[in-house]
């Protein structure tokens, strides 16, 4: 196959320090709060009643929780 | 995907997935977050392409497309070495694939498509589906879609290439054929098969 020079793939293994501080950024990113805050209130059931759908960045940084979890 | 250690599943789980984000144009990479040690069974890790960043696109004319995002949760799990050859296999246990318009003076663009599953988040909605715009709210319930489909529909956007258009298919039927073989749902999880 014919690759342009732009072409860059690889699978690269994050450390946990790594993973979580995407993790963090993430969170803010998407919901404006820190990854430790957004722990604390899935931890404490925030939105344990809601649609994933239905809380704006919620679904993106669930997505994100085997980086931590 | 089976592997004779969970190592060497999870490798070639993730390898036709580079294969299938390598027919795009621009910079990516699968990173996978959550190793913590050796991979292992029953832990679910995940791979985001290009983590928060996402990929952008450009269009075959230079334009700029959006950003396309997409992330995967997956788990080792022990594989019937008579079925499958190898002890352990990959399984996929939830998926967010989407195209997101660029952002606009620093401020994120809205969701073009974004094909979902998410059978173990907080969501009545286990089951795969698709939000599209105009009404981005609406869950429109599809089979279990692949990373690949997803990259076809960026394709279908205009997306830019690193190959010809029908290497860049062939290239994507290859790759999610391996994963057709070894999967065990197409429409829900648990239904009947012949």
């Amino acid at each position: 196959m014919t690759r342009s020079a732009t072409r860059s793939v690889g699978v690269v293994e994050l450390t946990d320090t790594e993973s979580a501080a995407m993790f963090d950024r993430v969170a803010r990113r998407e919901m404006g709060i820190s990854g430790a805050e957004f722990l604390e209130r899935l931890d404490a059931g925030e939105w344990d009643d809601l649609n994933q759908d239905d809380v704006p960045g919620l679904l993106s940084v669930w997505m994100y929780l085997p980086a931590v979890r | 995907m089976p592997g004779h250690e969970p190592n060497e599943a999870v490798h070639e789980f993730l390898d036709p997935l580079e294969d299938a984000a390598a027919v795009l144009d621009g910079f990516s990479k699968l990173l996978v977050l959550g190793k913590k040690g050796l991979y292992r069974v029953g832990q679910i890790y995940m791979w985001s392409l290009n983590g928060e960043a996402g990929m952008p696109l450009r269009s075959n004319d230079g334009g700029d497309i959006g950003i396309f995002r997409a992330a995967m949760h997956f788990e080792v799990i022990e594989a019937d070495p008579a079925k499958y050859g190898k002890p352990y296999r990959v399984t996929t246990r939830g998926y967010s694939y989407g195209l997101e318009e660029k952002p606009k003076r620093g401020v994120a663009g809205n969701d073009l498509w974004r094909m979902d599953w998410h059978p173990n988040g907080r969501s009545p909605v286990d089951y795969p589906h698709l939000h599209i715009a105009p009404n981005m709210k609406a869950h429109q319930p599809t089979p279990r879609l692949t990373f690949e489909k997803a990259v076809e529909w960026c394709i279908g956007f205009d997306a830019k290439l690193c190959c010809s258009p029908q290497e860049a298919l062939s290239t994507l039927l290859l790759s999610e054929t391996n994963h057709r073989l070894n999967r065990t749902w197409n429409e829900r999880p648990g239904e009947p098969v012949g």
